[in-house]
């Protein structure tokens, strides 16, 4: 009787066994969407025979999972983040440089135009408005380049303070996966982090490893740690007076502070910082190094000139003192806005209706004064806006390979992780008909033990 | 390689997605006619193109130069041929007074005759252009440059501008060529011309002859001067015209679409995004087959 009794417990652990396949099969199958899931395993082993036959028993869950692959992958995030970053906000500042700027390069070229005709009829009242209307078209086009590519850095920012906000949030969660892995043997808490690992690659770029005891360690370019095991520091972005007030990224773990800002090498974040102060930041000072070697040269001719009244020494634009902030200041002189009559076309003590001081201005649009004495003023506001036309197109290019490399790791972690509703169709299919057959054993087992008390 | 449902569906939707993206940029180039819209579409390309451009603007304000030098200078012409025409009358009445076939009273009439000479090349020589510049008075363009004495007030300064690129030329004739800087001062020619007339004075009359012929040889040089302006104006003006043109084309090979292109581009983009969808729905259908 005992080994019948034995036997009953054989069937038992085989329908425990069972259960336990169906019920993984069964979490798969609900979790075929989830995002970062990856699919769960039964190892069923076959028990010693003890005191007849053995039985069967099931282990825990086991995960399908690839640690290399995934620290690939996540590279690969931190990659796809800065050029994506890039891509997109190169993107927009190239759009509003080639709108607001309402042509710049051209601008310039009608500026320069209008004096040349001014110089065939000085005493005409409409050439000269016609110039000043020049002039003034011209000192609003760097105004709204200026500002244009103020905004996106300012854009930037606002953007740079929320994924910092993000990146905070995502290594607490790790931190706190971390915690809970610590005392529970559950494979989700496992992909739950790995997903917040990716997530947090795409922001700040950096590096993660799983050490031998099961906690998570994410570290940062330059050293600077964001997880380690359940504790995790604070990634904050600050406005800095060094970087023209723009902010800076730093990790702070509560004793130490460590500026990220310039050692940031993948994420969306290190895409940001190098657009903002990489390729804006050039492009601004560019332009305004145009806007002043402009208005110098132009001044200098003009205040050798005389309006028609004979005077000299005004200048035709004002503008700031050095480089910086030129573009958004340049204006046109409001004495000779509000009277053309006192734009310089004429040479110094001559008559009113000489014109040497009109042909010297148009003639400086010829001439290659600036970008170092290189260029003409027009193919350098036409370069500047080029440049960062080509930067557009090789951060884009730079963005679909990666785009291309991070797609092909998730599709081998997919290949590896992902649930298949076959699949696991099939092992819900197959536990079911081992559960049934599991359950004939024990009514088999049952009618024999109830055939031998009757007898009894 | 393993590949899930869920997999499938979603190369199948970036599939159509890349397709539908890379039909709508066809769409707008084959639309707009453009195939360089922004820097970034082909940095080079674009960069050439605005260069073409902001050219094409100044050699148009070019253009507008050259017109109204032009008109200044037909203006010019003008009023020199009328002060030509007055010049040879004034010889002719001249050597008519100086032949002594008239009487005193008859040479004193011929003097008001040419008192009216003097006072038309007066008021050729104080014309305006059609902005209201006079004519012949130098830089000083807003004061009469001759005053009824005859006294010159303008000055000797001629006007450029630039006809083509780094090129400049001058455009206007200076009041100077019509006063003894130059030769003889016209209007005291006529002048003195008159007064012996008046005065029967032969002498007089005869040195007005061989002045009034060097009157004229400065007003054939004032208007050989205007002419020749007028013809570098003119080769200047065709030139532009062949360098708008050189430009137009550089800017349209830049930038441009080439309609045959745009149009194969257009059909091979729809082409794929009729087969991505075509597979999406194949794939579709295959998630639907009962399954169990």
């Amino acid at each position: 009787m005992s080994g019948l009794l034995g036997l009953l417990d054989l069937g038992a652990g085989a329908l425990l066994a069972d259960n336990a396949g169906v019920a993984v099969a069964g979490r798969n199958a609900t979790n075929v969407n989830t995002e970062g899931y990856s699919r769960e395993s039964i190892d069923l082993e076959a028990e010693l025979a003890a005191p007849l036959v053995g039985g069967v028993s099931a282990g825990d869950p086991t995960r399908a999972a690839d640690a290399l692959l995934a620290a690939r992958e996540r590279l690969a995030q931190g990659a796809s983040g800065k050029s994506g970053a890039q891509s997109a906000a190169l993107g927009g500042l190239e759009s509003d440089l080639t709108t607001s700027t309402n042509d710049l390069g051209q601008q310039l070229g009608v500026f320069f135009g209008s004096l040349n005709a001014l110089a065939a009829s000085p005493l005409d009242s409409a050439r000269r408005q016609a110039a000043v209307t020049a002039a003034q078209s011209v000192a609003s086009s760097f105004n709204a380049g200026a500002q244009a590519i103020a905004r996106a850095q300012s854009d930037s920012d606002g953007r740079v303070a929320a994924l910092a906000t993000q990146a905070t949030q995502l290594a607490s969660q790790i931190a706190g996966y971390n915690r809970a892995i610590a005392t529970s043997a559950d494979p989700v808490l496992a992909d739950k982090r790995d997903l917040a690992a990716r997530q947090l690659a795409t922001i700040v770029g950096g590096q993660a490893r799983v050490d031998p005891d099961g906690q998570m360690r994410f570290v940062v370019a330059g050293g600077a740690v964001l997880v380690d095991g359940t504790h995790a520091s604070q990634v904050t972005a600050t406005p800095d007076a060094t970087l023209g007030n723009h902010l800076r990224i730093d990790v702070v773990d509560g004793v130490h502070d460590a500026n990220v800002t310039g050692s940031l090498d993948g994420g969306s974040l290190a895409g940001e910082i190098s657009f903002r102060d990489g390729t804006a930041a050039t492009a601004a000072a560019q332009l305004d190094q145009l806007a002043s070697d402009f208005a110098s040269q132009v001044n200098t001719v003009h205040s050798a000139n005389a309006a028609l009244d004979g005077t000299t020494g005004r200048a035709l634009f004002t503008t700031t003192a050095t480089a910086t902030g030129a573009a958004a200041a340049l204006q046109v002189s409001s004495a000779i806005a509000g009277d053309p009559d006192l734009l310089a076309a004429a040479a110094a003590g001559a008559g009113p209706s000489d014109a040497s001081g009109a042909t010297a201005l148009a003639a400086l649009g010829e001439q290659s004064l600036a970008a170092g004495n290189t260029r003409t003023f027009s193919d350098e506001a036409i370069a500047t806006v080029a440049d960062v036309g080509a930067a557009a197109k090789a951060a884009s290019d730079t963005d679909t390979l990666n785009t291309a490399r991070s797609d092909a790791l998730a599709q081998s972690r997919d290949s590896i992780s992902g649930v298949s509703a076959d699949e696991e169709l099939a092992n819900l299919q197959k536990f079911q008909h081992a559960a049934e057959a599991a359950t004939q054993f024990v009514s088999t087992v049952n009618s024999l033990l109830d055939n031998l008390i009757q007898n009894l | 390689m393993r590949v899930t449902e869920s997999r499938m569906m979603e190369l199948s939707a970036a599939g159509m997605a890349s397709a539908r993206d890379r039909a709508a940029q066809a769409e707008q180039v084959m639309s707009s006619g453009v195939r360089v819209a922004q820097p970034s579409d082909d940095p080079v390309a674009w960069q050439e193109g605005e260069r073409a451009a902001a050219r094409t603007a100044m050699s148009q304000a070019r253009g507008t130069a050259i017109g109204t030098a032009t008109d200044h200078l037909q203006q010019t012409d003008t009023a020199l041929s009328t002060i030509a025409d007055a010049l040879q009358s004034a010889r002719s009445l001249a050597v008519e007074g100086a032949n002594g076939a008239l009487g005193p009273n008859e040479v004193a009439a011929l003097a008001s005759s040419v008192s009216a000479l003097r006072d038309t090349v007066l008021a050729q020589a104080n014309a305006r252009d059609t902005d209201g510049e006079y004519l012949f008075a130098g830089s000083r363009g807003t004061t009469a440059p001759f005053s009824a004495a005859g006294a010159y007030s303008g000055d000797a300064a001629t006007r450029s501008i630039e006809l083509a690129e780094g090129q400049t030329a001058p455009v206007t004739v200076s009041g100077a060529a019509l006063t003894s800087a130059s030769g003889v001062d016209v209007l005291g020619v006529l002048s003195s011309l008159a007064t012996a007339l008046q005065g029967n004075n032969v002498a007089g009359i005869q040195q007005a002859i061989g002045d009034l012929k060097t009157a004229t040889d400065q007003v054939s040089g004032a208007r050989a001067q205007a002419g020749a302006a007028l013809g570098e104006l003119r080769s200047a003006d065709n030139a532009r015209g062949q360098l708008e043109l050189t430009l137009n084309t550089l800017q349209s090979r830049d930038v441009d679409a080439d309609p045959i292109t745009a149009a194969s581009n257009l059909a091979q983009a729809k082409a794929a995004l009729d087969a991505s969808q075509a597979v999406a729905q194949e794939i579709a259908a295959m998630m639907q087959t009962p399954r169990g």
